[in-house]
């Protein structure tokens, strides 16, 4: 990558500039005009004869071809002489052989007796002081008269050659040139020479073990390729690798795996030897060598970048013993926050990076796959109570290789658009080169309730009259009983590599007859197609299934959990003998929801993906990625005839809703990357993308239907809906990173980005971006400093940013529409919203700066970062005078801030032989503030108008009527006296609207524990904890409210020990059910104990349990404080209510490569 | 070899890459719904606009108009205790900008207006044949008037153009009425000029509008209201008295009374079709009323269950009611102190027996026997107009014209003079006027 290209001055062939072989078929040309072919079948070979004149022509034509190229970097080139190359070292391995070109068919080749040729043992004088080696060829060639024929396919022209040499012979002449060149030089009969690549020599093979540098452990998984080539292979378990037909010669082996520093070694292989490469790899706390790719346009290694990125690896997913991807990622990396909506198998997650930077918009980061980008809607197409699913549930876990999470500004230059929210890039496994390697993994888990609510049990009503009561949980959770099997083989030769995979869930959920099936199959070519072009295409096919009963929620109130809330639990919900369900409720009869409903949704999705690699010159690298995904959801609900359920779906109710979504990315990138001087580097990138998504959704519902039928005609009423949508966005980008000596880096970069979205005026929007990095630790002055000592790597990050958002608008929200109306049967049309053609993009200029250092000789490494992100220009409704002839109009008003803090420690406490102890700690706070917002507050849809959008406050904050207290605060009654004894008084109500508190947490941490003990056992353990946010527990609300008063709350206050008229009292004050959501969550435990059998071909075998969820340290006193009925949704967020909670699950996983 | 092979492959990226982008428009147009520019632009989609129009006035205006100005003016009570209902109920301090109703009717009848302004400058730039485009036209001109007519029943000062940049001025009601009536006098012009053609009358026009005599009727009301009597009596007597003329109703478009107030009944009729000066025996009563003993949440009046123009959610609701023509004439002589005309109008209202009405309204009662003053006659044109012209939207203002009892000195026949302008239009367009004080 970094070969040098020392500049020639002059040379006894005349003046030339090094050029890049970028305008080949213009040097090509000119050569043709001095060389002719030596025979027709040659086409390429030409011999040559020095004639000064041309050559100086060619030079300023080459010359002026440079300057075409227009890359900045080469604009820095001084014309000053750096450094001579060093002469090669002589060895039979790389020296030219002379031979004779066969006469016979039989291919071999005759060695030519170098001391007997009088040809060759002519002596010449030359001085050649780093010209390229066509020019000495020519030099060569004038000098002895010899004609000499060569391809540039198969010999390196440009190579910088230096020859100073007094009376030498021929031979030797051309041996020194031509050394470490891999050619041989070939006589034919009529006494020219040509130059020919030398013939493959037998190959050897590079065996080793990777282990801990420190421990002294084995490590697994550990990529370990061979430079300059394709043959590469991933150390298994006991850490040992084998790499087998490596041409013959030097080469360097480099072992790397996330978390380590990369190991490098020369070996020289010889033909039909084993040499041996052991590698001890040292931890790499800051993981400065690790190579990101997201946000950056070009592979970078973390010490280069200006910002911090977040990186988890495939074993983090596989312990975590999750179904989803994103679940996965709960605690892996600082200023992530990810929260789980939903207890359903299937259920949503939101995820969050550095808060939330929009109010009518998406909040959730961009996902991108293998380069594709892929949807992650959340397509409401039948109502089930808030929860719903994000679509990235589709994707198998098991498939994934790596993940980069990139906030803030850094995901700018690439994403421009659509960064606003961050960027997380997924990329899946690939085949290497090696014998096919099988993987199996089974799992099989339970999931259980983790905690119930506290029923009431007073065997009283309200008149005095005994009841008996009902705990309603019990007909409507179980424990869930889940398999998933996983399989993959991957391979490949070097050329053509492998991976091929196959997934099955069948996931029960806590809730009976809850259930989510989803199977996968994904394959990745990838093909060498030559020395400078390579091809991977990758694709997926998923199929999810989901059978579902809806529960809780904003919007109907139909499910299960609702049914037990509003009870009474007066009722038996089980059905009689003669299977009767009681309609004695509120409510739905929870036990004839989950056996009568028939809520189902499927979807058939299929990514695809190709990307085309095209390295033309050492340095340059042209890449094209053409990315698919499509899927089909679609939706059916079933209420039958004569349910329990009010209102009119007691009459029958069917509903359908489909949706058809398609997303293309064509994505080119051009890289050029160049040492430029010994201390400066330099990488250039243009780029450009082209993305397309159109979906269409169809719904139809129908009431009242005849019984028995259950589709939606057959319903009496009908309703039918059909929204079609396309989206362009196109992007180009340019991005510019200088390396100043290994230590100091900068980047300046700008994308220019179009969407459809917005009208043409304010279409076309620049972001640009700076970043720097300055490894300290590098320099002299450091290391020989005390700072050296306590901080042995040390590096300041900063970054600046813009970037935008596009999910707040609507693809044609722009236009003034009209929808059809009917009027005596005639066509109308009718005037619906005003026009936003002035609209643009939400705009996030986003700072951010940082420390990564390491500490205890590099036993504990961390990560600072603090950042400030103000979004303007939020898109919002905003009402306009009503003498327009409208009533609203979407524009740009608003402001958000993010501010926060994210820290990220990784240690390793202990390390000896049998026990590594390896610790991650991350810290992230961040403060939300909304601002601008027309007349200060902004009352959240699908909120029950108790969530808004207020001035000075963060996003979302809870709104409502509250307790009455007076000055001091102090809650009053509802005569006016200070409230104190709960037992004698019924607390008061302040009706005017307040602010009652914040689902946004102060702050998030985690820390995770890996503990290896011997060879064979492993220990895993993860906390999470969320602090400082409060959570709605409408449920308690609920089962309070006398009416309903299926909790202990209402049981209590029948028995006396709360005041009567309480929970009448409190059904109108909010405060009382604000709940401190704080908690801290056992997240994940895990023990792995992993052998290697050698039997049935199994090589490595791991046994896995694992525990998730399984206890939370909270003060919360309904289910789970991280649940949300507002599923997914931006501003409505930490909403209880009937919302299924997150299970307590106990994992068993298996898995063996063979 | 290999550099021509790496050259194409370069090339065919590249080229790949330009054809991508040039394949792809960022001008993606709706399927979904119409949008404006291709609206203005099409002969059909200006048709639909034009039945567009029609739908939304009776299907979003009318009923805010009339129901919320019913109950202002005591026709009608609320029965449901909706913060907009009870401060509409409540009227004089309670009533401010921020109720939503306010912006309702100031908004819809604004919406009307722009849409209306649309059509008449944009018909002329399209190729409809000479029939169609009049038609279409006269009725743009006559929803442009009823518009600003029906803003000045309710606002001190009022629109008389919607302005996209939100700085709409404000006329008093009497400049208003004048561009109402030139509204309608152009109607009228454009239709002698060149009569509707067969594609206007069958595939745009409302069936039961009668375009002629709405647009005369209109002419006399608005001119009474300005107080150009003597083309208020002319413009009324051009109006066939036999005529009847209707905003339509359907199935997708449902009579707005039939659903508040019978169907849902979150307001009520008030007994005595809301007058204090209804007369015993008068047959009008029962047409529109059915006696019941219920009494109305939170306020408690007596409420009857309401008939008339509204018994289903498809019956049609009248432009305008012919008695109108002759109560205009009536209280223009009064007011002129020509008594015998007036006294004849009169009595023709009160004598009238339904099968004499075209729309079967029919008081049946004696001749007028009161004294021949302006005054009580002025009287006597109210009590008639309330009952007439129950629940045409027009009670607020006739109470205010005639001179009843009013704020701040009583709250009983009416408790707004006029409504406050929407906080929305004052917050964003600058030449909002002072609230009235009542």
């Amino acid at each position: 990558m970094s070969q040098h290209h020392p500049r020639v001055h002059r040379t006894p062939c005349g003046a030339a500039l090094t050029v890049p072989a970028f305008h080949q078929r213009d040097r090509n040309q000119r050569i043709n005009m001095d060389c002719s072919p030596i025979s027709p079948a040659a086409v390429g070979i030409r011999t040559c004869r020095p004639d000064r004149g041309r050559l100086l022509r060619r030079a300023r034509r080459l010359a002026m071809s440079a300057a075409v190229m227009a890359i900045a970097a080469t604009f820095l080139q001084s014309p000053v002489r750096l450094q001579a190359q060093a002469p090669y070292p002589p060895s039979p391995d790389t020296t030219p052989r002379f031979l004779l070109a066969s006469s016979d068919q039989s291919g071999r080749q005759k060695t030519v007796d170098v001391g007997r040729t009088p040809l060759l043992r002519q002596r010449i004088s030359l001085t050649l002081h780093d010209v390229s080696l066509e020019q000495a060829l020519r030099a060569i060639a004038a000098e002895s008269g010899l004609d000499i024929a060569y391809s540039r396919t198969t010999v390196p022209l440009d190579r910088i050659v230096r020859l100073d040499a007094r009376d030498i012979t021929l031979a030797e002449a051309l041996e020194k040139v031509l050394t470490g060149v891999d050619a041989d030089v070939v006589f034919s009969a009529n006494g020219r020479a040509m130059i020919v690549k030398r013939p493959p020599r037998a190959g050897g093979t590079i065996v080793g073990r990777v282990t801990d540098a420190r421990s002294g452990a084995p490590l697994e998984a550990v990529s370990v390729v061979v430079d300059g080539t394709r043959a590469g292979v991933l150390t298994g378990e006991d850490g040992s690798y084998r790499i087998a037909a490596v041409p013959a010669g030097e080469h360097t082996v480099i072992a790397r795996r996330i978390g380590y520093t990369p190991g490098r070694q020369n070996v020289t292989v010889t033909g039909d030897q084993e040499v041996t490469a052991n590698f001890e790899l040292s931890a790499d706390a800051l993981r400065m060598s690790e190579v990101v790719v997201t946000g950056t346009s070009v592979e970078t290694t973390r010490r280069q970048l200006g910002n911090a990125v977040g990186t988890v690896d495939a074993q983090e997913i596989a312990k975590s013993g999750s179904v989803a991807i994103d679940r996965a990622l709960a605690g892996k990396a600082a200023g992530v926050m990810v929260q789980q909506n939903s207890g359903n198998p299937g259920g949503g997650i939101s995820v969050r990076l550095r808060g939330t930077n929009t109010i009518l918009g998406s909040a959730d980061p961009l996902y991108i796959v293998d380069g594709v980008i892929v949807n992650n809607d959340t397509p409401d197409l039948i109502y089930l109570g808030g929860y719903s699913q994000n679509r990235l549930v589709d994707l198998n876990p098991e498939d994934v290789d790596h993940i980069e999470i990139v906030k803030g500004a850094a995901a700018a230059a690439l994403y421009g658009s659509r960064a606003n929210n961050g960027v997380v890039q997924i990329f899946t496994k690939r085949g290497m080169a090696g014998k096919p390697r099988l993987t199996w993994t089974s799992t099989v888990h339970a999931d259980q309730l983790r905690k119930r609510l506290a029923v009431n049990t007073y065997p009283f009503d309200a008149a005095g009259n005994p009841v008996t009561r009902y705990d309603h949980q019990d007909v409507i959770f179980h424990t869930g009983v889940g398999t998933e099997q996983a399989a993959s083989i991957a391979g490949g030769s070097e050329a053509s590599r492998y991976y091929l995979s196959g997934g099955y869930v069948n996931d029960n959920g806590i809730v009976r007859a809850s259930n989510f099936t989803r199977a996968s199959a994904r394959a990745r070519l990838d093909q060498t197609l030559s020395s400078w072009a390579s091809l991977s295409v990758g694709g997926a096919f998923n199929f999810s299934r989901d059978q579902d009963i809806p529960n809780g929620g904003l919007g109907s109130l139909y499910g299960a959990i609702d049914g037990f809330l509003f009870g009474p639990n007066t009722y038996d919900p089980r059905p009689d003998s003669n299977g009767v369900y009681s309609h004695d409720g509120s409510y739905a009869n929870p036990a004839e929801v989950i056996d009568k409903y028939d809520f189902a949704q499927k979807t058939n999705r299929f990514i695809g993906d190709a990307h085309l690699t095209i390295t033309p010159i050492d340095g340059l690298k042209l890449e094209y990625t053409l990315g698919y995904d499509g899927y089909d959801q679609r939706a059916t609900a079933f209420i039958p005839r004569g349910t329990g359920t009010p209102g009119v779906y007691a009459l029958g109710y069917s509903q359908q809703g489909s949706r058809d979504f398609t997303q293309v990315n064509n994505d080119i990138n051009i890289n050029y990357s160049r040492q430029l001087k010994p201390w400066l580097h330099s990488t250039s990138s243009l780029g450009g993308t082209v993305q397309y998504e159109v979906s269409n959704s169809t719904g139809a519902s129908s009431y009242d239907l005849t019984p028995v039928t259950e589709t939606v005609p057959s319903g009496a009423n009908w309703d039918i809906s059909e929204y079609r949508s396309t989206r362009i966005v196109e992007g180009i980008f340019g991005q510019q990173t200088f390396g100043f000596g290994d230590r100091l880096y900068l980047t300046a970069a700008g994308r220019l980005d179009a969407s459809s979205v917005f009208g043409e005026a304010d279409r076309w929007q620049a972001y640009p971006k700076v970043s720097g990095s300055y490894v300290l630790s590098e320099e002299d002055f450091w290391g020989e400093s005390f700072l050296g000592r306590i901080f042995p790597q040390f590096k300041l990050r900063a970054a600046w940013g813009n970037s935008g958002g596009l999910t707040a608008i609507g693809p044609f929200a722009r236009f003034t529409n009209y929808s059809p109306v009917s009027y005596e049967n005639l066509p109308g049309l009718v005037q619906q919203r005003q026009q936003g053609s002035e609209i643009k993009p939400e705009r996030q200029t986003a700072l951010e700066g940082g420390i990564d250092a390491t500490l205890f000789s590099n036993r504990l490494g961390f990560e600072l970062t603090v950042y400030k992100q103000h979004t303007k220009d939020l898109l919002l409704t905003r009402t306009v005078a009503l003498s327009t002839g409208f009533s609203t109009r979407l524009e740009n008003a608003g402001e958000i801030d993010n501010n926060g803090v994210e820290l990220l420690v990784r240690a390793t406490p202990v390390a000896k032989s049998d026990v590594t102890w390896n610790t991650t700690l991350s810290y992230s706070s961040n403060r939300n503030k909304v601002s601008g917002i027309e007349g200060g507050v902004r009352v959240l849809a699908n909120s029950w108008g108790l969530a808004a959008a207020i001035n000075g406050e963060p996003l979302g904050v809870y709104y409502g009527a509250g307790y009455a207290r007076d000055a001091q605060g102090r809650i009053l009654d509802k005569n006016g006296d200070v409230f104190t004894d709960p037992k004698t008084q019924v607390p008061g109500r302040d009706p005017t609207p307040r602010i009652l508190g914040d689902p946004n947490p102060g702050w998030i941490g985690s820390w995770i524990n890996d503990v290896q003990v011997g060879e064979n056992l492993s220990f895993r353990a993860q906390l999470d904890g969320v602090f400082g946010n409060d959570v709605w527990n409408y449920d308690a609300r609920i089962g309070a409210y006398p009416p309903y008063g299926t909790l202990d709350l209402y049981g209590q206050e029948l028995a006396g020990d709360i005041a009567a008229g309480t929970g009448n009292a409190l059904w109108l004050n909010f405060e009382r059910w604000v709940e401190d959501g704080s908690y801290v969550k056992v997240r994940e435990v895990s023990a792995t104990y992993t052998f290697h059998p050698r039997s049935f071909g199994i090589s490595d075998l791991g046994v896995s349990l694992i525990g998730r969820n399984l206890y939370s340290f909270d003060n919360y006193s309904g289910y789970d404080p991280e649940t949300n009925a507002g599923g997914q949704s931006t501003g409505t967020r930490g909403y209880q209510f009937g919302e299924v909670p997150i299970p307590r699950s106990f994992v068993l996983r298996i898995n063996a490569s063979f | 070899m290999h550099t021509t092979i790496r050259n194409s492959a370069i090339g065919l990226v590249v080229l790949g890459a330009t054809l991508g982008a040039a394949a792809c428009s960022l001008n993606v147009t709706d399927p979904n719904s119409a949008s404006e520019d291709k609206v203005l632009q099409s002969q059909d989609a200006i048709q639909a606009l034009a039945v567009g129009l029609q739908q939304y006035y009776a299907n979003n205006v009318l009923g805010t108009l009339y129901i919320n100005t019913g109950v202002t003016s005591r026709e009608l009570t609320i029965n449901e205790t909706y913060l907009g209902q009870v401060a509409i109920e409540e009227g004089g301090d309670q009533l401010d900008g921020s109720i939503g109703e306010m912006a309702s009717i100031f908004g819809g009848e604004m919406e009307v207006l722009r849409t209306s302004e649309l059509l008449l400058r944009q018909v002329p730039q399209i190729a409809f044949d000479p029939g169609t485009r009049s038609g279409i036209l006269a009725l743009a001109h006559l929803y442009s008037a009823r518009a600003i007519g029906d803003l000045t029943t309710v606002f001190e000062q009022v629109p008389i153009h919607s302005d996209p940049d939100e700085n709409a001025a404000f006329y008093s009601r009497n400049d208003a009425l004048a561009v109402a009536i030139a509204h309608l006098d152009s109607a009228a012009r454009i239709l002698a000029d060149t009569a509707p053609s067969t594609l206007f009358n069958s595939k745009i026009k409302s069936s039961r509008l009668d375009l002629l005599n709405t647009i005369d009727a209109y002419r006399a009301r608005y001119h009474l209201f300005r107080g150009d009597l003597d083309e208020a009596i002319e413009a009324s007597e051009d109006v066939d008295p036999a005529a009847t003329s209707f905003f339509s109703y359907d199935a997708q478009n449902l009579n707005p009374f039939f659903e508040d107030l019978v169907q849902s009944r979150s307001y009520a009729a008030r007994d005595d079709l809301g007058s204090p000066l209804t007369e015993a025996g008068d047959k009008r009563v029962s047409f529109f009323l059915t006696s019941d003993p219920a009494v109305s949440n939170p306020k408690q009046y007596p409420i009857d269950l309401l008939g008339g123009f509204f018994t289903s959610g498809t019956s049609p609701i009248p432009a305008y009611i012919p008695g109108e023509m002759i109560l205009i004439r009536a209280e223009a002589y009064a007011r002129q102190h020509v008594y015998d005309k007036a006294v004849a109008a009169i009595d023709s209202i009160r004598t009238k027996t339904a099968a004499q009405d075209p729309l079967g309204l029919g008081a049946d009662l004696p001749p007028y026997s009161g004294a021949e003053t302006e005054e009580a006659l002025l009287t006597e044109v109210y009590r008639q107009r309330a009952a007439e012209l129950y629940l045409q939207g027009l009670r607020l203002e006739d109470s205010r014209r005639l001179g009843r009892p009013g704020p701040p000195a009583s709250l009983d026949e009416r408790n707004r003079n006029y409504y406050p302008y929407p906080d929305q239009e004052r917050r964003n367009n600058p030449n909002t006027p002072a609230n009235p004080a009542n």
